[in-house]
């Protein structure tokens, strides 16, 4: 489904990719590890189409399409979703109202009809409350104000309510309790299906004991330095990035 | 640097000073010795001490010498050669309800106005039916909260005013519905107009004005607004007021309130159309207790200039005053606010705040914000701030990440940005006619302007 061949990258005169070769199958649940600034959210910012990255050699395609060429809504439109580290607070929009506007859009793009606001209203309220998401949350400017729960568990309902092909999540850990890290993990795992491709980006392995990978890759300096199964996280929460071969990102 | 000492406005002076002579006999009020009087103390004034210019703190960022280097066409006799009967007023009126006037070209309309049935205690009347009615009691009221010492163009709007509204609220009497004044400009108007609303609130009345200034079409004209109002014990009184005349027109707005013990007043402006626009507003806080609330809004484009100039007088104790205005600049446009505060010695436990927020769209865009704060009593809360930005970067890619194009992801956190203050009024039907000019300029209006 995802296929990164050779991809480059650079912000300024700092290359961040130095050639990251990736696949990731339909229903594959990929997760990427790796110490600090090994260029592990820049990819997710390159794949969503940032801007400020500069893409200096190699390619990117989604079923084929190429996504560099897209711009950020087209990749949208065409099943790129990020889950934020640190979702935006946008003070003056409320969330209904976003949400409705980002599905309507994405439907547009798809050649869908779009929906209604009342059954727009229905079809979020379900999906919200399945998150925990009370109407309230919905009413209130988009992630302002919001428990780092709740921007992880908006980020999750986006993502739900837009039907992507390829996840990308991006530290979805961080600024979660286990309760919620429980409810977001629920709500992700709910969203494998044989038709879906997650790329999981994290530091630890706890994340990774809520949502399981097929396959665990370790990023460094910009490459992929060492691929392996699930039982790679336990390894390195276990040894360190040692295990790999890398310094130990403690002792650095 | 050399500064010219020779009075730059004489020409235009002179101008409008043969005007006044020439039309005196056909000016409302002509007929009560007073209103000749003070038409003619008025044209003293303004012979005297001109225009201001821009060494005059308050007019620093705007220049009238550019205003009045367009020799305009005079005032229209009448109504003229607009077909009213075509024009679609639904469009510009805050909601069905309650009393509205329309001034076309700056004559009152009675065929497209509404002024029956008024509540008991509530008088509306164009102000040349006031100016002509002995009895009307608007003598003592004119000129007594912007008399001709005011700044900007109130001596030139005594001298020459043509119409607008005389507005007294009785003791007691609260009116529910916004009474709505609407200037429409017809397309093609050159001339000038110069409008004198004047309001009276008894005590504890309590009343809200809505003041739209429109244009029919695409015009190049001036318009001199001069709205007064007097506000008294205990009562309350809010205006507000849209401005989207033609964007090769003049406008020259003041709203001026004086408040007595207790009085509340509130005014927002939206401002998006003229050439060059100033909309100042002045506010005496003449009595203990008093509580007033400024607002404003200002988008400009193109080459637009837009200025939002306030004065907040605090003469009394415990007077609370809250301002906010915000502006979205886009193109080579310009804002300008200037907030100038002052705290009489007596003035104690005064409570001023004044934000000015400004968004500019892009690079050829500019804002000029000055606060002026000046205190003489010792025990105040006074802060005041100002901040200047683009779009913020990180919301427009976390917009478009979830599907939102470019153009519509701006729009959404332009209107975002500007909705703050507009959601924040009461009334339901003054708050969507505001909401109405701020989405009709988000759609690029104005610029349809030519075809209509």
């Amino acid at each position: 489904m995802l296929s990164i061949k050779n991809l480059h990258a650079k912000i300024g005169d700092k290359e961040i990719l130095r050639g990251i070769d990736l696949e990731i199958a339909a229903g594959e649940v990929h997760a990427i590890m790796g110490p600090n600034g090994s260029g592990k959210s820049t990819l997710s910012y390159v794949l969503s189409g940032r801007e400020g990255y500069e893409v200096t050699a190699g390619e990117a395609t989604l079923n084929g399409e190429d996504l560099l060429d897209m711009s950020i809504d087209e990749r949208a439109a065409a099943g790129v979703f990020l889950a934020f580290q640190y979702p935006v607070e946008i003070p003056g929009i409320s969330t209904m109202s976003f949400l409705r506007t980002a599905l309507n859009s994405v439907r547009r793009a798809r050649g869908e009809a779009e929906m209604e606001a009342i059954e727009f209203l229905k079809f979020a309220r379900a999906k919200a409350a399945a998150l925990e998401i009370d109407d309230k949350m919905l009413q209130r400017p988009v992630n302002v104000g919001f428990s780092g729960g709740e921007k992880k568990r908006n980020e999750v309902l986006q993502m739900s309510l837009l039907e992507p092909k390829l996840m990308l999540l991006d530290e979805t850990d961080s600024g979660l309790d286990i309760d919620a890290l429980k409810v977001v993990s629920k709500g992700v795992n709910a969203l494998r299906d044989p038709e879906r491709a997650f790329l999981v980006i994290t530091h630890y392995q706890r994340l990774l004991s809520h949502i399981v990978p097929d396959k665990v890759s370790v990023l460094a300096e910009g490459r992929i330095v060492a691929s392996g199964g699930k039982e790679l996280a336990l390894e390195l929460e276990e040894k360190g990035y040692a295990a790999v071969g890398l310094k130990d990102e403690a002792a650095a | 640097m050399t500064v010219s000492l020779r009075p730059v406005m004489d020409p235009a002076i002179e101008r409008h000073l043969s005007v006044l002579e020439k039309a005196r006999e056909n000016l409302p009020g002509a007929s009560q010795a007073w209103g000749g009087d003070l038409r003619s103390r008025a044209a003293e004034a303004l012979a005297r001490d001109g225009f201001p210019t821009t060494r005059i703190e308050s007019w620093k960022y705007t220049d009238l010498r550019r205003v009045f280097r367009n020799e305009f066409a005079g005032q229209a006799q009448d109504i003229g050669a607009l077909d009213i009967s075509a024009l679609d007023l639904s469009k510009w009126r805050a909601g069905e309800a309650g009393p509205v006037l329309v001034f076309v070209d700056g004559h009152f309309s009675e065929a497209l106005s509404r002024l029956d049935k008024l509540p008991e205690g509530v008088r509306v009347m164009p102000l040349t039916a006031a100016l002509a009615d002995g009895a009307s009691g608007i003598e003592g009221l004119l000129g007594s909260v912007s008399p001709l010492e005011s700044p900007g163009l109130t001596a030139l709007n005594t001298a020459l005013m043509q119409d607008g509204a005389f507005i007294r609220i009785d003791d007691d009497i609260e009116l529910a519905e916004p009474i709505q004044l609407l200037c429409i400009t017809s397309a093609g108007f050159s001339g000038e107009m110069h409008l004198r609303h004047v309001v009276a609130l008894g005590r504890h009345a309590k009343a809200k004005i809505v003041q739209g200034h429109f244009a029919a079409g695409e015009s190049s004209g001036l318009c001199n607004v001069v709205t007064e109002a007097a506000v008294g014990e205990g009562a309350s009184l809010q205006i507000f007021k849209r401005q989207e005349e033609s964007r090769t027109a003049w406008h020259i707005g003041l709203v001026q309130a004086r408040l007595e013990r207790n009085a509340a007043f509130e005014t927002f402006t939206l401002s998006s159309g003229g050439r060059t626009a100033r909309n100042e507003v002045r506010v005496q806080l003449a009595g203990e207790g008093t509580n007033a609330v400024l607002n404003g809004l200002a988008l400009a484009r193109d080459r637009q200039h837009c200025d939002n100039t306030t004065d907040v007088e605090h003469a009394m104790p415990q007077g609370t005053s809250h301002q906010l205005y915000k502006s979205v600049v886009d193109d080579n446009a310009r804002s300008v606010f200037l907030g100038r505060i002052l705290v009489a010695k007596d003035a104690q436990q005064t409570d001023a705040r004044q934000m000015n927020r400004n968004l500019l769209l892009s690079s050829g865009a500019q804002a000029d914000s000055k606060p002026e704060l000046i205190i003489h009593a010792d025990d105040v809360k006074c802060a005041h701030g100002a901040t200047v930005g683009d779009l913020d970067e990180d919301a427009l890619f976390y917009l478009m990440s979830r599907g939102i194009s470019a153009d519509e992801a701006r729009g959404l956190l332009v209107r975002a940005f500007a909705e703050e203050i507009i959601e924040a009024i009461s009334d339901d039907a003054v708050r969507a006619w505001l909401d109405e000019g701020l989405v009709g300029w988000l759609n690029g209006g104005g610029q349809q302007e030519k075809a209509a």
